[in-house]
């Protein structure tokens, strides 16, 4: 009796496994049948020439350059908002917290992570109605507020995995500076930091991928179907996940559905090559522990 | 009565992350004796054990080759042939550990794990098997009225005691014994060597231990391990 | 000077992440005065007839979660399972690799493959009409929420003392068996974290709802029928309308989501004492 239900439990987790290897695989390699065809330059910047492009002497209209070029300077405001906040947040709650306030700000912290990204949306949508009803018709939603409440959405990330890399410090290394005579923020800076670089750099990569993949929250800050370039903060912009997005019930062709899918696979591939980067630099950094 | 051969050793290597721990070991244990191994720590006297009931698999990236043939009903049997699955194996040759490793349950069910683990026995038989092994290890009359408690909560020696027990249960021909008694007080320690004397007479034991002492006391044969060798002493 | 800066970048975190909390309430305080609070949270969604209750949508986002967990909860135990004790060493690895890349899959990306390849299989061949539904809302979230429980489950399972794993093989337990009756009863606490952890995830996302589920306002009688979540509702009314009562409703929606990640976060801290963002 007893044998026959490990027999079952052997079979059904062995199943599991195969059954998600199985979706996984068929997903991928049907975003590749759909998609793999218009995988390329012409993707990209559709039949502008690529330094032309870059360079922004043409405009690009059938192509993903303009999204592309959005997402990037989307994440690249929300990262360098949320990463100078969230380090120094993360090194008061290491460093100096202490008693209930670190338990209070814990608890936020942990709140926010895990708020539904949807709620963050809004809680940036209304702020753009508040600040149209103190400034009116300067303000709606644009680049400027989805990049900040994206930084919002991954700040709590920053400062966990700042906050961890920190507390993760042996005490005896801790330790070393100070008794040279190092004041505490020298050995914050010359010591601590340092030694857990990589520990940092692996959590701001994968913050990196949820700002690059988040669409709930742009929706309601301000990306649009179709704006071109990001020109000025106080525009609307496009982004390649709201773009695929708008394609699955948008679309007018076979042509546009099908360059969906390979909207799909470059995002795909972009999250999965920071998720091999942050791995790489986690296993770097777990060698390094090793030889201590 | 003369004794029989147990387990022979042929030619057995075993390298650990491409160093290698043990050379050309080539090793006769007889039935119904103690065989202690010693020598300076860090020189692979676990490691030697664990090769015995295959252990060594489930934690390190071990490289091993050679020989270990075990009787069993009369029959020499390859330790790492298809003929003796790993599981059946370990309950031929049971093991004691350096510091007592009670599971996180009751006393009760400590002792009768092994027995859930075959599936065999109805909820009564277990009950009288549990009470003949705790008796055997001398340990019955100080837990009697407390089988139900958390095994942890019981002294250092009688844990150790019931990690015996527990490895006896399935009625092993072998038991290996990795420093039974060095986290151990003395009176403790001397309890374990009279209850492993005693169990020379069901099986062969093959014990780890730094203690000169100790191991003259108890020991019928006794060797050392340095050099990835094993040298017998007198 | 500069631990000032540092506890300034702390508190303004903080005090911002309550900020939105009260945003929500201010912008909403229109529903609470005038005492249709409670009329919202239990009505129906009528805009025509002046009726803007949320009800459908706390039924659609409550049904969608727990479909998807009980989906997602048999083959997430079972991949834990896998990774954590019955799979060869190296093969462990591989399947954890695969656990982290499924997680690190956009949502939209599972969304848009779900619509053309889920929904027509769903129209035609098991429930019919449009193929948007909750049950396939509930599919792909499913998926969706199961690497953040698998993540919980291993770290249970692998949690257990390395002495204990090491008795249980020497006495000739099988891996299964080292799993169901010493790993197993061990890792409660982070199966129960892990199960709040998948239902928080399911409750919080917009995406596969809005693209999946049919977004029908009126409250869903079962499995197959066409509706919305809270989340997708805040999206859809602000793509629709940004005033009146119509508008302040989505600040419920918003103030109900608030108040269950603070649930479930107090909840884990009560479980296991760990943070949200280890997954």
């Amino acid at each position: 009796m007893r044998r026959w239900f490990e027999r079952g439990i052997v079979f059904w987790s062995w199943g599991s496994a195969v059954l998600l290897l199985a979706i996984l695989l068929s997903l991928l390699s049907y975003l590749v049948y759909r998609g793999g065809g218009v995988v390329g330059i012409g993707l990209v910047f559709g039949d502008v020439p690529p330094f032309d492009a870059l360079l922004l002497r043409r405009q690009v209209f059938s192509g993903l350059f303009p999204a592309i070029a959005g997402t990037f300077a989307l994440v690249l405001l929300a990262v360098g908002l949320a990463v100078p906040v969230g380090l120094a947040a993360g090194i008061f709650m290491a460093e100096y917290a202490e008693g209930q306030i670190k338990w209070l700000l814990t608890v936020l912290f942990d709140v926010l992570a895990g708020l539904p990204s949807i709620v963050v949306g809004l809680a940036g949508f209304s702020l753009t109605l508040i600040l149209h009803q103190m400034f009116p018709g300067r303000l709606g939603p644009c680049l400027l507020i989805s990049a900040l409440a994206i930084g919002f959405l991954i700040l709590p990330y920053v400062i966990h995995s700042t906050q961890m890399a920190l507390e993760s410090v042996p005490p005896a290394l801790r330790r070393t500076a100070l008794a040279l005579g190092a004041t505490r923020l020298e050995n914050i800076r010359q010591v601590l930091l340092p030694t857990r670089l990589p520990d940092l750099l692996g959590g701001v990569i994968l913050a990196i991928g949820r700002a690059a993949e988040d669409t709930a929250v742009i929706m309601l800050t301000g990306v649009v179907a179709s704006a071109g370039l990001p020109r000025s903060l106080f525009e609307q912009f496009e982004a390649l996940p709201f773009y695929i997005y708008y394609i699955s019930s948008q679309y007018a062709d076979p042509r546009e559905l099908q360059m969906g899918f390979g909207a799909a696979i470059l995002l795909l591939v972009v999250c999965a090559l920071l998720l091999v980067i942050a791995f790489i630099i986690q296993q770097t950094l777990s060698r390094r522990l090793s030889r201590f | 009565m003369s004794k029989e051969i147990k387990i022979i050793t042929e030619k057995l290597h075993f390298a650990y992350q491409g160093r290698a721990v043990l050379e050309d070991i080539d090793l006769t244990l007889l039935d119904n004796s103690i065989i202690a191994v010693t020598g300076p720590s860090g020189t692979g006297k676990s490691t030697l054990l664990s090769v015995f009931n295959r252990l060594w698999e489930e934690s390190s990236d071990g490289v091993f080759a050679g020989q270990v043939l075990i009787r069993l009903s009369g029959r020499l049997v390859d330790i790492y042939g298809p003929e003796l699955p790993v599981d059946a194996l370990r309950r031929k040759v049971g093991m004691v550990f350096q510091i007592p490793n009670p599971l996180p349950m009751t006393i009760f069910k400590n002792i009768a794990f092994p027995l859930m683990l075959k599936g065999l026995r109805t909820k009564s038989e277990v009950a009288g098997m549990v009470e003949t092994m705790l008796t055997r290890v001398h340990l019955f009359d100080e837990v009697k009225d407390r089988l139900n408690h958390d095994a942890r909560s019981l002294s250092g020696g009688q844990q150790q005691r019931l990690c015996i027990a527990r490895a006896l249960m399935v009625d092993p021909e072998v038991l290996l014994l990795d420093e039974p008694t060095s986290s151990l007080d003395s009176k403790a320690s001397e309890k374990i060597e009279d209850l492993l004397v005693e169990l020379k007479e069901k099986c062969t034991l093959l014990m780890v231990s730094h203690y000169q002492d100790q191991v003259r006391r108890i020991a019928d044969e006794v060797y050392e391990l340095a050099d990835r060798q094993l040298y017998r002493m007198s | 000077m500069s631990a000032h800066i540092f506890r300034l970048a702390a508190f303004a975190s903080g005090f911002l992440t309550i900020a939105v909390f009260v945003m929500m309430l201010v912008l909403g305080w229109p529903l609470f005065t005038s005492g249709q609070f409670f009329a919202i949270l239990t009505g129906e969604w009528r805009p025509s007839n002046e009726l803007f209750g949320i009800f459908p949508m706390l039924v659609g986002s409550a049904l969608v979660s727990v479909l998807a967990l009980c989906f997602s909860l048999p083959v997430s135990l079972g991949t834990a399972f896998v990774v954590a004790t019955l799979a060869p060493r190296p093969l462990r690895r591989a399947v954890q690799l695969m656990v982290r890349f499924m997680a690190g899959i956009p949502t939209v990306i599972y969304g848009f493959v779900a619509i053309f390849l889920l929904v027509p299989f769903m129209r035609e061949q098991l429930t019919g009409g449009s193929g948007l539904n909750i049950l396939t809302a509930s599919l792909v979230l499913a998926l969706l929420i199961a690497p953040t429980m698998i993540v919980f489950f291993v770290s249970g399972l692998q949690n257990v003392e390395e002495r204990y794993r090491l008795a249980v093989d020497a006495l000739g337990g099988r891996p299964v068996q080292k799993l169901l009756y010493l790993q197993l009863p061990q890792a409660w606490p982070e199966i129960t974290a892990g199960i709040i952890m998948g239902l928080g995830r399911a409750m919080g996302d917009t995406l596969i709802s809005l693209m999946l589920a049919g977004n029908s306002v009126a409250a869903p009688q079962a499995a197959v029928d066409s509706g919305r979540t809270l989340t997708a509702h805040i999206a859809l009314v602000i793509a629709a309308d940004f005033d009146g009562m119509q508008f302040k409703s989505i600040f419920a929606c918003g103030l109900i989501l608030y108040v269950f990640t603070a649930i479930v976060v107090m909840l884990l801290r009560l479980i296991i004492g760990r943070s949200m963002c280890q997954v």
